[in-house]
């Protein structure tokens, strides 16, 4: 384990990445303490700070450090709190597929027959068209609401855990430390998840965290479109949306700064998930 | 006594990891003469492989010579230029891998890889037309025993079985007319049928030709049955060397001794073999002096140090208590 | 690596096996692998697509009886079928037809496994090992599972069996990949004889060892048979392994065992064409000057999927007749060994 973050850490590009996670995942989580004004509140907004530039004073006394959005919240505020939601989804999106697609995956692998085919066959089928277009349908079926989203999210990305789950559990069942179990006699249950799940994992870990990126991107595109979280609760794509009318009115920073926030976010886990993709593939070893 | 082929002095080629030095091969010294079959016999871990790609300058970062000279017909091969070396390998010496996948290119017939071989070397031949290609590599196919070779020149490795494609591989060297071919376990992958056919067709070919052949292996009992001369390596140096009867009649070394031993076809069927204690010590953390002393029944104190070279008419090993002077 | 090895009492070993009757009766066995044809496979085979529908037939029509505490040695060449005869004798995999009984009992009932009593040591310790669980989690979970021990029980049973292999106990909670080849054999061995089998298979359990780990491995086998009176199959490819530890030796060619016999008689006096072939392919250790000459077999092993008529190694047999080009040769007595061979 310590040779692991001996390695990684020989990455400075991911180890920057790592670091820029970590804040930001700090910075949502103390966000309440911390963050000058809470944007949910909205007795505290006023109206007449709407729109107003970076450093602008507001009338109750706050700078605001990145400017106000066109409700009069503070920017750096809205961001902090957008950060919190947009984790929130993305991480409970990541975790909700990742246990479906390793059910199914795995399941597919040691049924076998025609259950491999059924589950296998809808996957391919899912993989060959646009996760957005499915998250999109279910979204407007399903109405909005945060179990409505993360239901959306988690039917649009299952099918990569079931995919990367499949490829590695049949590869795991033909090992012989599988077969010795099966040798023993153990149960089927016994050799699933004593054995196979474990082996399994971490590739699914990998996927995981490029999952989590996805989720939030694609959560940011939902809201953006008006099909996310209610207004009341702006994650980052909706405060992109709500700047995007006065983008040509010169007002860019309503959009922008939330739009940063997220290309950071999204971009340092992509590289902290291909630092760890690189260092579990053995084939890149030396 | 004609000049030495090849003359290997105080080969030092280590690995620079991020764990330490490991010195895979650590002043190793030999010589070959012209067709003669030199067996090279280590377990794993003993440096007889990096040997080998130490021979024909194929050792990868973070492995490097560190010292030494290799003296081949002469000319120093050590800190030759990649191009030179180039020159060299595969023209001059061969190599034979245990995975004839190693030399092999899957998308390429097996006559078309011939001749690109043929033509890398061509200035040594003058032009090498398709036809003498296609005739010189049908001839070598057959030399190593490969039926109808003509028509198979067509045929893409993977239409060959295990012991066909390294017969395969064993042609492609052949076809420069090597001085010397280094086999790195080349038979250890076969089946002892397919094997014994391979063995029976190197000897024939070094003899016949008059190629040297270093015969890496696991394997006493068929370096024996290949060999003039063997050399057994343990943790990076040549424990022992001399000619293959005398060496197995009556080992000088402990450890080869042990290794005799050891061998199911040395016992008695169903009694306990003889066997070693221990297991090889890790390349990046040896003991001082000799590195088999912790395995080894005659060790003592004088073992700390580092052993001293005894020499025998034609032999040598290197060890404080020599079996011979043990009685 | 430390030595983690623990000295090894050079203590006799007693291998007197008296055959007190079968333990192991397979009958015509034969295990078949069908190609695993997806419908896009079917339909491009329908249409003349050079798809492969034919199936492997690893055993065909294998009978043997193995004795209560007898070694039968398994040899064989790549691809003759021993390691499926082997997966069938441990359970592994069910016959396609014929059947195999412990002691009058099927070893596999309706594609499950039904007794404990064979277990097995595999080739590759790197792979047989799962390389994510500690040793003793290994060690113990068989026994575990069946009852033989509870989970207050197993950290002195584990570390009772590390000390039997000659492992120091303190390892116990140590990964896979923390051993040497050697050592995780042990492992190996332990995980097998902790379910305390009557049986053990083992399938090349030194093949991926070096000679000195190898005569370890070896001598600890032959320790462990005897203190506990083990009845095993062991299949190798080595020649002098399998006549080191085995009481008879059974050969196979293609699916089928062309002689069996007592391990003396079959090694000194083959009947078989192609058991003498293969013992003249071994190289021997050369004490003396001779010039070693080979007698290789002549050509390769024909395709599985398609095995010569009549007897499957007349290609390449020197004694070969029209006889054997046409009519399968049956298993019939030759001395104290029973040998398929026309020209025995």
């Amino acid at each position: 384990m310590k040779a692991f973050w001996r390695e990684y850490a020989e990455n400075r590009v991911a180890l920057l990445a790592l670091i820029v996670v970590l804040i930001i995942v700090g910075a949502a989580l103390t966000a309440p303490i911390f963050a000058p004004q809470d944007p949910y509140d909205l007795a505290s907004l006023d109206l007449m700070d709407a729109r107003r530039p970076p450093g602008f004073v507001g009338s109750n006394g706050y700078v605001h450090v990145l400017g106000t959005d066109a409700q009069g919240r503070d920017l750096l505020s809205a961001i902090l709190y957008g950060l919190r939601i947009s984790l929130q989804m993305g991480l409970a999106a990541g975790t909700v597929s990742l246990a479906v697609g390793a059910l199914l995956g795995i399941l597919a692998a040691q049924a076998g027959g025609w259950v491999e085919t059924a589950i296998m066959r809808v996957v391919d089928l899912q993989l060959s068209f646009p996760a957005i277009l499915l998250a999109l349908v279910l979204v407007a079926v399903l109405g909005q609401g945060k179990t409505q989203l993360v239901i959306a999210l988690v039917a649009a990305q299952y099918a990569y855990f079931a995919r990367t789950a499949y490829g590695a559990a049949s590869a795991e069942r033909r090992k012989d430390y599988v077969e010795a179990a099966a040798a023993t006699p153990l149960s089927t249950l016994h050799i699933v998840f004593r054995h196979i799940l474990p082996n399994v994992l971490p590739p699914l870990i990998v996927v995981a965290t490029v999952q989590v990126a996805n989720a939030i991107s694609l959560e940011a595109t939902l809201s953006f479109l008006g099909l996310g979280l209610p207004p009341t609760e702006p994650s980052l794509g909706m405060l992109i949306a709500n700047g995007f009318q006065y983008m040509m009115s010169g007002r860019t920073w309503i959009s922008v700064y939330p739009g940063i926030a997220l290309i950071v976010l999204v971009v340092a886990i992509n590289l902290v998930g291909d630092q760890l993709r690189d260092q579990t593939n053995p084939r890149l070893r030396r | 006594m004609t000049a030495p082929l090849l003359e290997v002095t105080d080969l030092r080629t280590h690995f620079f990891t991020r764990a330490g030095i490991a010195r895979a091969v650590d002043g190793v010294s030999f010589s070959l003469a012209p067709g003669e079959i030199l067996g090279l016999v280590g377990e794993s871990g003993s440096g007889k492989s990096v040997t080998g790609f130490s021979l024909i300058g194929l050792v990868d970062p973070p492995g490097r010579i560190a010292g030494g000279s290799i003296r081949f017909d002469g000319q120093e091969l050590v800190g030759l230029s990649e191009a030179r070396m180039r020159a060299i390998r595969g023209k001059r010496i061969a190599m034979v891998f245990q995975d004839p996948q190693a030399t092999l290119n899957p998308v390429l017939t097996i006559g078309t890889q011939m001749a690109l071989a043929l033509q890398a070397h061509r200035q040594a031949h003058g032009r090498v037309t398709d036809r003498a290609a296609a005739e010189r590599a049908g001839a070598m196919l057959t030399r190593v025993g490969i039926p109808e070779a003509a028509t198979r020149l067509n045929n893409y490795p993977h239409e060959f079985s295990g012991g066909m494609r390294q017969r395969v591989a064993i042609a492609m060297a052949l076809l420069n007319g090597p001085e010397l071919i280094v086999a790195d376990e080349p038979t250890t992958a076969l089946d002892v049928s397919i094997q014994a056919q391979i063995l029976a067709e190197m000897k024939s070919i070094a003899r016949d030709s008059g190629t040297a052949l270093i015969w890496i292996s696991h394997d006493l009992a068929t370096v024996s049955s290949l060999a003039d001369r063997v050399l057994v390596m343990y943790a990076g140096r040549i424990v022992e060397s001399g000619p293959v009867g005398a060496v197995l009649r009556a080992p000088l070394h402990p450890y080869t001794r042990g290794l005799l031993d050891s061998l199911p076809a040395m016992a008695q069927p169903g009694q306990r073999l003889a066997q070693i204690p221990g297991s090889a010590p890790s390349l990046l953390a040896l003991p001082a002096g000799c590195p088999f002393a912790p395995r080894c029944a005659h060790a003592d104190a004088a073992c700390t140090t580092p052993p001293p070279r005894i020499d025998r008419p034609g032999r040598q090993a290197l060890c404080h208590h020599p079996l011979d002077a043990a009685a | 690596m430390t030595d983690i090895v623990a000295s090894n009492p050079h203590g006799p070993c007693i291998v007197a096996p008296e055959a007190r009757g079968p333990c192991i009766i397979a009958t015509s066995l034969t295990r078949r692998f069908d190609p695993h044809l997806s419908i896009g496979d079917r339909i491009a085979a329908a249409f003349g697509a050079p798809v492969e529908t034919r199936a492997v037939r690893a055993v065909t029509d294998v009978s043997f009886t193995i004795h209560r505490n007898e070694t039968l040695g398994l040899v064989g060449e790549s691809g003759c079928g021993k390691s499926t005869l082997g997966r069938l004798v441990a359970g592994i995999l069910g016959p396609t037809s014929g059947d195999i009984r412990l002691e009058g009992q099927p070893v596999m009932r309706r594609g499950r496994k039904t007794t404990t009593r064979i277990q097995t040591v595999f080739q590759d310790p790197f792979a047989s090992l799962n390389p994510r669980r500690r040793i003793d989690a290994t060690i113990s979970e068989g026994p575990i599972a069946h009852g033989l021990i509870t989970r207050a029980q197993a950290p002195a049973f584990v570390a009772d069996w590390l000390a039997r292999v000659g492992l120091d106990p303190a390892v116990a909670t140590r990964f896979p990949h923390q051993f040497s080849g050697g050592q995780r054999q042990r492992v190996a061995i332990a995980r097998a004889l902790a379910m305390k089998p009557d049986i053990l298979v083992c399938d090349e359990p030194v093949a991926s060892l070096d000679v000195s780990i190898q005569a370890q491995v070896l001598n600890l086998f032959l320790d462990l048979r005897a203190a506990l009176g083990l009845t095993c199959l062991f299949i190798s490819h080595d020649l002098s392994v399998v006549r080191h530890v085995s009481d008879r030796v059974a050969i196979m060619y293609l699916g089928r065992i062309v002689e069996i016999g007592p391990a003396a008689q079959v090694y000194t006096t083959p009947r078989h064409p192609y058991t003498q072939g293969l013992l003249d392919s071994v190289p021997k250790l050369r004490l003396d000057a001779d010039a070693v000459s080979f007698h290789p077999i002549a050509g390769e092993l024909p395709s599985p999927l398609s095995p010569p008529p009549g007897c499957a190694f007349h290609p390449r047999c020197p004694r070969a007749t029209e006889l054997c080009r046409r009519e399968r040769p049956k298993l019939a007595p030759h001395g104290a060994s029973e040998v398929a061979c026309h020209h025995a």
